[in-house]
């Protein structure tokens, strides 16, 4: 229900970057690699190190 | 906290921790922009959101921060169809209105940044010339991080990237976000969530 409510389209809801912007410049984050962020949650869910159930 | 936790679980750790004198409160929270009411309140958060805040106010403690990071990256990928639509048991998909729509997603080791950066700012500016960061920019607040900002259909390319898969590889269904939404809504309220 949280999922699918935060992709409802033409709402902008789960876009927060647009409409507020981030801190994360202001803290000094590094931009990071989707592919190794990909390749870490493909591997978690496969050896069922994700836990619990959102709604 | 696991989300299965007892309801009054927040109040008592947001209690002990005014107790103990603790300036600081990040209470837990689902990573939804805090300031979009609309957000809040269809996904059912609002009233967790206000009464843990006015709790935190009401103690008098220093300041509550919210850290805005929407879902967890790994977690939604791998952690099963109904979160960012992914099973990779049966390489399905579950595509919401065609897998267009951006959204900011957090991975854990920034959410880890986040909370460390935050700790480690200093309170308040030196002078006025100071323009550096301090925590009191924050004060009663939301941090606003991101790892990513993607589409579903971004996230797909990453995963066929990662697994070496094509679309023929993938079964893919097409829902509407809305629907899938009013449908759980409507459980959730009759009481019926698992």
């Amino acid at each position: 229900m949280l999922y699918s409510r935060m992709v409802i389209p033409g709402t902008g809801d789960g876009d927060y970057e647009f409409a507020r912007g981030t801190h994360n410049a202001l803290l000094g984050f590094p931009v990071e690699d989707l592919e190794l962020a990909t390749r870490v949650g493909i591997q978690m869910g496969k050896n069922g190190e994700i836990v619990g159930h959102y709604v | 906290m696991a989300v299965s936790a007892p309801r009054d679980t927040l109040s008592k750790l947001i209690r002990a921790a005014a107790k103990a004198g603790v300036p600081y409160i990040m209470p837990n929270w689902f990573g939804h922009d805090a300031a979009n009411n609309v957000l809040c309140a269809d996904s059912f958060l609002a009233p967790m959101r206000d009464s843990v805040r006015s709790e935190i106010e009401i103690l008098g403690v220093r300041s509550y921060l919210l850290l805005v990071c929407n879902f967890w990256y790994e977690s939604s990928l791998g952690g099963g169809p109904d979160r960012y639509g992914f099973d990779f048991e049966q390489n399905s998909l579950i595509l919401f209105d065609g897998g267009n729509v951006p959204i900011n997603t957090t991975t854990w080791p920034q959410c880890r940044r986040a909370v460390a950066s935050l700790l480690s700012l200093k309170e308040l500016l030196d002078d006025e010339a100071d323009a550096s960061p301090t925590l009191s920019q924050f004060w009663n607040g939301n941090v606003h991080v991101s790892s990513f900002r993607v589409t579903q259909r971004d996230v797909f390319e990453s995963v066929k990237c990662v697994t070496g898969t094509t679309d023929k590889d993938w079964t893919i269904t097409h829902e509407s976000a809305e629907q899938n939404w009013k449908d759980s809504a409507a459980e959730l309220t009759k009481g019926n969530s698992q």
